[in-house]
């Protein structure tokens, strides 16, 4: 599991994240992941488009997040899910809880709309 | 820890079996060896990623639900693949636990309301074509079916 921070300049936070969330990938970037968004006070953008697997524990991590986010009054913005990523997101409602965006132009549109 | 031949070696099969104590690092120790054997049995998709996500979120809430006195207890986690379905089985001897207890997920609930907890046994039934559960003897057996078309 890997992720790729996305160095803006703007004030938006940019995290990609690559491969499979499953129990090993959680581990290895739960840390990481809290601290480039939940800890920081501005916009997150999560770029979700190399993502291959994830399951409810990998959501439990965007919704904490999020949650974070949003009490300092930030949104979080998932973007680019597709495929089974995307289905499975939806099919636990995280569709209803956090915007969802198909890439990132919608993303910072979003953003600018929050 | 895998007992049979993994499918796409000499003399493999179409099914396999493992059996892991009640612990998150053994959970993560098959997740790779599940994924190798469906890729290697031909299944991929949609039958793919929920036969894994059957496995990571059924054991998953075994292990969370197992007193460290009982962590030493195991689980028994097999896949067979056949022309049209992906048949995961998970047995245990722990407490009787039926997948289909406790409240259904909100859905549409907003993110300040929002728990993890109860996601994981929604997608499996949410994602499995046929889920059954029974209380055999002293262990639980899982039986979901999975379509490889769908």
């Amino acid at each position: 599991m890997q992720m790729d921070v996305a160095e803006r300049g703007d004030g938006i936070t940019q995290v990609a994240l690559v491969g499979r969330l499953d129990i090993s990938g959680l581990h290895e970037i739960d840390l990481k992941f809290h601290a480039q968004t939940a800890a920081r006070k501005q916009p997150a953008i999560i770029d979700l488009t190399r993502l291959e697997y994830i399951a409810s524990l990998g959501m439990g991590m965007l919704i904490s997040c999020a949650q974070s986010l949003q009490r300092k009054g930030y949104p979080m913005i998932l973007m680019g899910a597709h495929g089974d990523v995307d289905m499975a997101l939806r099919r636990a409602g995280l569709d209803q809880a956090m915007p969802m965006a198909g890439d990132l132009g919608e993303a910072e549109r979003l953003i600018a709309q929050a | 820890m895998a007992d049979t031949p993994a499918a796409g070696t000499p003399g493999a099969l179409d099914a396999l079996r493992w059996t892991i104590t009640l612990d998150l690092a053994s959970l993560a120790a098959i997740e790779d060896d599940v994924r190798r054997f469906l890729v290697d049995a031909g299944v991929d998709g949609r039958a793919a990623f929920t036969a894994q996500l059957v496995v990571e979120e059924i054991v998953r809430n075994l292990v969370e639900h197992t007193p460290p006195y009982a962590a030493h207890e195991t689980a028994e986690v097999r896949i067979a693949v056949g022309p049209a379905t992906v048949t995961v089985v998970i047995e245990d001897a722990r407490p009787p636990f039926s997948p289909f207890d406790g409240p259904a997920l909100d859905v549409t609930a907003p993110l300040e309301d929002r728990r993890a907890g109860g996601m994981g046994l929604h997608l499996v039934r949410e994602l499995t074509d046929e889920l059954t559960y029974e209380r055999a003897g002293e262990r639980n057996r899982l039986v979901a079916v999975i379509g490889r078309a769908s």
